[in-house]
């Protein structure tokens, strides 16, 4: 520790900080625009000069760092005039076109010209001319002439993403950043140069002169699309949400989003939203669907009994809510069943869930099944943070494909679909522990032998093995597809000295926090319930802010229980699809319309404040529930002393105890796809599926689905890719695909969702006949 | 009775001396006053020579408004279909004139000099929301017939 | 008082870019010294022994910086810093152009002592023949054994490559040099960590000037004390002085340091052209201040030079005569500057430019009396704020010719035109 004085007042900070952190931590404020924590220091603006005592010169207080002793002034005749002068560069050919630029009021240019810069300029040469208001993607628009050149951009791009494509071109006065090779940038990470831009250079092109900041009100929320949960701030004029931004919580998150959360706020907006009540096909106010909808359940409960009507919720909406639906089941309707819905069938114990503060200090990163950049994007980015803090950081990646993307180092192990369990309890097995955990996994495996679909030595398996017992910090991250895993886990937990912490990447996004709120999350209650319908035995199923046809994965199934229920009521945002199957479809409020607690995959629960109205009829899923309760004449208050805070585990959700192992089931030696068949794959993305948005329409991708380029060849596809029509035991359907080097032959990765080529008709892991359509013309 | 005539004289006296006495007010609508030429009236939002308007939509007048009576929102325009000299432009931009208290601030705050108070005050109306001047109203400054 | 030139022997042999010339000249025996008879500790503990100096700009004592490199076991690289873009200094150009073999026996001699298995030599981009030549003769050191594995049987073993800049001045300042060499935009690097430290590639390396590397031949021939013979105690040795500008023989100089400044102009350089006086002399290169001619006594020498009020630099000796427009002067070098800052930092990248744009108006006769002030304002600004060298660089000439010749630049915005009847441009080109 470091004791240093600044403007007169003594700080003690770790060795290696920077002034200008060490005066922040003071509360005294150094202007910047180059520097960011995240970042490191660069040096490039010089405004944040400060006086050192001792030393000859002003010094940059984002490159000095911290010496004992130091006495540092922040204010003062040469520190001021030394910043006057650095503004005045900068505005000299700066536009000053303040009026129209959507920063104006919350840019730093501004501000600190305000402060510090001179009243009036004397520059009277004319300014140089760059490009203005031209879009480098479909939602971020750059305005050349407005840069202040501090590089934020293209350093969070190109160091912190990995994904090169902003860069500096020309040199001296004429230096301007811009797309590589003036291609649109489409990462998915691109929004949050607009966050790190000081000025109005980037700016959000779906915000583009929308407000104001005095026209704004911003409220603290999570963003609701994936199990991340990251921290944003939710801006809304006039009852509209108009922008989302990340919101950095000190020592925790940066506030990065990517792209789906930062711009995938229109949802509430869309035209699918539903407005009115649907009630068997005829549409009326929320209020007269709520006595129908009564009237059903009152006869559900005469003639066959509460035991007849089952809730099945989507797990997206907040805590409170699955708090409501539980009661309702359980004091309204006692002997009524809930489940949520799962699009796949793992579990995982909440002993066992980790924390982000884990890959913070991992030293081994283990993806099971699928890649977080894809489901979970900002985990990605919380990964390579910890790579660039510790460059020895091992990846590694268990799945149907090569799941790790550009870490250095990273090794795969490409195993066949539903083999990922069996693969690891062997690849334990192999490492020769004495846990007894370990071999009672063992002593199932029998003789199964992993055969795997990249070249990988025995001895490598061994390794992985040891790696996984043996590593300090071990986190895996787990995509839920394979339910044996939960005891591979399980057993390694048991085995390993140090601590397992497994991060789950699979939805719904607030899964945790309605499990902690009374809702059962295992998939067996869910299969339960399903399979009680299509026999006839369920009167009245109401799905809560789920789209059953879309998530559950047997699709045919789902249908058939739809189809033989007395009434499917659905509360939520949309139209489910095939809403024929449906008696009653009330519209529902969601996120940035109610308040609400969600739980994000580490089992933290944040607050999401409320922005807007819920437009048209649209109604909190509570007024739903009391009117119900009050056709069935019934007393149902609400209000109680539950708060999700309310225990003594602080921010998270309280962990439980492990349950006891279950066993692992071999899976059989695979009969080997047929040729021209190819195994189907699903993963989470976050672009594909769930709710939908006008704004994001551009960068869902045109070709989902991901085959290995000899398969592609083999289809006769070009580079680009084309039309896939696939067939299964289970049904047919198209889909659009592309090749990717990262996919094994005889592999189709497919995203879990997409509209029109629903994988759940397929089935996971399930081998299809594929035929090539017809190929999409180029451009 | 004598008492009574004299101050009935007294009275009319008065009554007819003020005849000849310059007025105190005017006969309005036949007459007008004559203000000052830096009177604040009714607002207006004004054009280039070309007929772009001047107004951006930036909002400054509403930022700087005290009355909060100014409402704008701004939208982009298409290239080829500029409404103000640049692409942005204010879609809505609304003055309560119940609300505003002619304090001029909104024209000075105005960087395109777009704003501005005429000396036009007869505002008056049967309804309230009448009161709202618009961007059409706003745009055709109002002439004292 | 030196026995003929000792770095510029090119002058004086013909051909000896050739190796069987350069071998038959001792060409490569100081090399088979070096490795026979010394250490690498030894070879360090003697060029700190001699005093010599890094002949790039700063004049930092080259052994002391070689043992700065931390001794882990990572590897190491020498790059020699041939990007010699600085106006008025061409002393790296002849050096590798004319007597390559002599730089290749250096880069030896001190990648041996420093430790480096692979040796970089990153050549200015417009050095398309100073490339070819050297490439050519780093072939022909393979061919002939002192390059490549065990080189001359002594277990030592390197690899020069040679790497051509693409064309920026910045890339001559280290850091920005190792960005480059590694592919990236030339853009200088934070320091510390200082290129000793985590230097290309984020090992320790040296960076040395083409001149400093090419002293250590003569230098392991004749020993420290023979180098310290010339020169002062705390500048001693030889020095390649470029003088150019108003003089009848403009080239490159072999001096002992501490010859005066008179004696380089008149005696070796022939005298200024056509009888006329001197003005004003740029010592060091663009980026220092101007002397006066009242200082041609001064020793060329690191300390005098910096008394005198400039500073030796890289030995880019311009004289400029007394008809000569101060005013036009800075605004061509400003210029220079504008065109070649990187664009990393605010006050170099804008304030040149401003710069520029103001002095160019000034000397078109558009100037107007607040201008000066203006420039010596935003001198002010510039001035220590800037992230590397080159934006205090850019103010050298202007904020000393303002200091000497201040009536000069009054004129030019009181009179609006020059007193010299002198204009470098004929109209301002924004």
């Amino acid at each position: 520790m470091i004791r240093l004085t600044i403007d007169d007042r003594e700080i003690t900070v770790p060795e290696g900080t920077m002034i200008v952190d060490a005066a922040a931590q003071l509360g005294i404020d150094v202007p910047i625009y180059c520097y960011h924590q995240a970042l490191g220091p660069l040096g490039a603006c010089r405004i944040c000069l400060v006086q050192v005592e001792k030393m000859p010169k002003l010094v940059t207080g984002c490159t000095t760092a911290v010496q004992e002793g130091m006495v540092v002034h922040t204010r003062g005749a040469a520190v001021d005039k030394g910043r006057k002068g650095v503004l005045e560069f900068l505005l000299i050919n700066h536009p000053l076109d303040c009026p129209v630029c959507d920063k104006g009021g919350e840019c730093f240019l501004q501000d600190y010209t305000f402060q510090y810069g001179a009243p009036a300029g004397r520059y009277d040469e004319p300014k140089i001319h760059k490009l203005k208001d031209a879009p480098i993607n479909d939602f971020i628009i750059i305005d050349q002439e407005r840069c202040v050149l501090c590089q934020r951009c293209v350093r969070f791009m190109g160091e912190y993403v990995g994904e090169e494509q902003l860069l500096l071109e020309g040199r001296g006065v004429d230096t301007v950043v811009a797309t590589v090779s003036h291609q649109p940038m489409d990462s998915q990470f691109s929004g949050n140069v607009i966050d790190l831009c000081p000025v109005g250079a980037l700016l959000s092109i779906p915000y583009r002169y929308k407000a104001r900041p005095w026209n704004l009100e911003r409220e603290e929320s999570v963003c609701p699309h994936c199990p991340v949960g990251c921290t944003t701030s939710v801006t809304s004029r006039e009852g509209h949400v108009i922008r989302v931004e990340g919101r950095p919580v000190a020592g925790r998150n940066w506030g990065w989003l990517c792209d789906r959360g930062r711009f995938g706020y229109d949802f509430g907006y869309v035209e699918k939203r539903l407005l009115n009540a649907l009630v068997e096909g005829r549409e009326m106010s929320a209020a007269e669907s709520t006595r129908t909808v009564g009237r059903w359940l009152d006869a559900a409960l005469t003639d066959r009994g509460p035991e007849s009507v089952a809730f099945l919720v989507g797990g997206q909406q907040t805590m409170e809510e699955a708090y409501q639906v539980a009661r309702f089941s359980q004091e309204v309707l006692p002997g009524s069943r809930t489940a949520m819905v799962r699009t796949v069938e793992g579990y995982l114990p909440s002993g066992l869930n980790g924390s982000f503060q884990d890959i913070e200090r991992a030293d081994v990163v283990v993806y099971i099944g699928g890649d977080p950049y894809d489901a979970v994007p900002v985990v990605h980015l919380k990964v390579r943070e910890r790579q660039r803090a510790n460059p020895g950081l091992k990846v590694m990646g268990v799945g149907a494909y090569e799941l790790t993307r550009d870490f250095h180092g990273a090794k795969n192990f490409t195993v066949k679909p539903q083999h990922q369990a069996a693969f690891l309890a062997y690849a334990l097995a192999q490492a020769g522990t004495k846990s007894q955990a370990v071999e009672h996994l063992a002593s199932q495996l029998g003789t199964y032998v992993p055969s795997l679909l990249n070249p990988v030595t025995p001895e490598e398996i061994q390794a992985l093995g040891r790696t996984l017992l043996e590593s300090e910090h071990l986190v895996l991250l787990w995509d839920g597809k394979e339910p044996e895993m939960e005891s591979v886990l399980l057993a390694l937990r048991a085995a390993r000295e140090d601590a397992t912490e497994v991060l789950p990447t699979f939805g719904p996004s607030n899964w945790r926090g309605w499990e902690r709120a009374g809702i059962p999350a295992h998939f067996a209650s869910l299969q339960t319930i399903i399979d009680d319908a299509a026999q006839g035995k369920i009167s009245v199923l109401f799905v809560v802010g789920a789209d059953l046809l879309r998530d559950y994965p047997d699709r045919e199934q789902a249908r058939r229980a739809l189809e033989r229920v007395d009434h499917v009521v659905q509360v939520g945002l949309f139209l489910p699809e095939e809403v024929q199957l449906y008696h009653a479809v009330v519209p529902g409020a969601g996120w940035s319309e109610v308040y609400g607690t969600y739980t994000n995959m580490e089992g933290r629960m944040q607050v999401a404040m409320a922005t807007v109205q819920p437009p048209g009829q649209a109604r909190p899923l509570r007024t739903y529930l009391n009117s119900w309760a009050h056709a069935l004449k019934k007393s149902f208050v609400l209000e109680s002393e539950w708060d999700p805070f309310d225990d003594d585990s602080g921010d998270f959700v309280p962990r439980e105890s492990l349950p006891e192992l279950r066993p692992v089931t071999v899976p059989e030696p695979s009969p080997g796809t047929p040729p021209g068949s190819l195994r189907v794959v699903g993963f989470s993305l976050v672009m594909e599926g769930g709710m939908p948005s006008e704004i994001l329409a551009p960068r869902v991708p045109r070709f989902p689905g991901r085959i290995s380029p000899q398969d592609a060849a083999r289809l006769g596809f070009s580079e680009q890719g084309g039309e896939l029509q696939l067939e299964g035991t289970m049904g047919k359907i198209s889909v659009m695909v592309a090749p990717d080097r990262r996919i094994p032959d005889g592999i189709l990765a497919l995203p879990y969702g997409i509209h029109g080529s629903p994988l759940n008709q397929l089935g996971e892991g399930a081998s299809v006949k594929a035929v090539r359509l017809e190929e999409v013309s180029l451009g | 009775m004598l008492e009574g005539v004299k101050a009935l004289a007294k009275g009319l006296g008065t009554t007819f001396k003020a005849l000849t006495e310059p007025r105190d007010t005017i006969a309005y609508p036949e007459k007008r006053r004559e203000y000052s030429p830096r009177f604040r009236g009714k607002h207006m939002l004004a054009r280039d020579e070309d007929g772009h308007e001047l107004c951006v939509g930036c909002g400054l007048c509403e930022a700087v408004c005290p009355a909060q009576a100014i409402r704008v929102v701004a939208a982009e325009a298409p290239t080829e279909k500029p409404v103000s000299w640049t692409n942005r432009y204010s879609v809505d931009y609304e003055v309560d004139l119940i609300r505003c208290i002619f304090c001029g601030m909104c024209e000075e705050a105005c960087p395109t000099n777009a704003v501005r108070l005429t000396p036009f005050n007869e505002l008056a109306a049967y309804n309230r929301l009448d009161m709202i001047a618009d961007k059409e109203e706003l745009l055709s400054p109002p002439v004292r017939r | 008082m030196s026995q003929g030139p000792y770095l510029l022997r090119n002058q004086v042999i013909a051909d000896i870019d050739q190796i069987d010339v350069y071998e038959a000249n001792q060409g490569y025996q100081p090399l088979r010294k070096a490795l026979k008879e010394y250490d690498p500790k030894a070879l360090v503990e003697m060029v700190k022994a001699s005093g010599l100096r890094g002949r790039g700009g700063a004049g930092f004592p080259t052994g002391m910086k070689w043992s700065f490199l931390p001794n882990d076991g990572r590897p190491r690289y020498l790059v020699v810093n041939s990007d010699e873009a600085e106006p008025g200094t061409f002393k790296d150009r002849e050096l590798i152009e004319k007597n390559p073999h002599q730089l290749i026996e250096g880069m030896i001699i001190s990648s041996y002592a420093t430790g480096a298995r692979e040796a970089y030599v990153y050549c200015r981009g417009e050095f398309l023949y100073g490339a070819a030549q050297l490439k050519r003769a780093v072939a022909e050191a393979y061919q002939h054994g002192y390059l490549g594995e065990n080189i001359l049987d002594s277990g030592f073993s390197l690899d020069i490559k040679v790497y051509r800049g693409a064309g920026a001045y910045i890339c001559g300042e280290e850091s920005a040099l190792l960005e480059s060499l590694e592919g990236k935009r030339g853009n200088p690097r934070l320091k510390p960590p200082f290129p000793a430290v985590a230097g290309l590639y984020g090992m320790p390396t040296v960076v040395n000037n083409v001149e400093t590397i090419c002293n250590l031949p003569p230098l392991v021939e004749n020993g420290p004390e023979w180098y310290r013979t010339m020169g002062t105690e705390k500048s001693p040795g030889l020095k390649v002085m470029s003088v150019s500008g108003h003089v009848n023989r403009p080239g490159n100089y072999e001096i002992p340091l501490s010859t005066p400044l008179r004696s380089l102009i008149e005696d070796y350089a022939g005298g200024i052209k056509g009888g006329r006086q001197v003005k004003a002399i740029i010592p060091g290169g663009s980026s220092v201040p101007v002397l006066t001619a009242d200082k041609l006594d001064t020793p060329v020498d690191y300390e005098a030079i910096l008394a005198a009020g400039s500073m030796l630099g890289s030995g880019g000796c311009i004289v400029i005569d007394d008809q000569t427009c101060m005013v036009a002067v800075s605004a061509r070098l400003v210029r220079f500057y504008r065109e070649e800052s990187c664009g990393k930092c605010t006050p170099c990248r804008e304030g040149t430019f401003w710069m520029t744009d103001v002095l160019e108006r000034m000397e078109a006769g558009a100037g107007n009396p607040r201008d000066l002030d203006l420039i010596r304002d935003m001198a002010d600004n510039i001035a220590g704020k800037c992230f590397c060298p080159l934006g205090d660089a850019s103010l050298g000439v202007v904020v000393s010719a303002m200091k000497y010749f201040e009536d000069e630049f009054e004129a030019h915005v009181t009179e609006h035109s020059c007193p010299m009847g002198a204009r470098l441009y004929d109209t301002v080109n924004h």
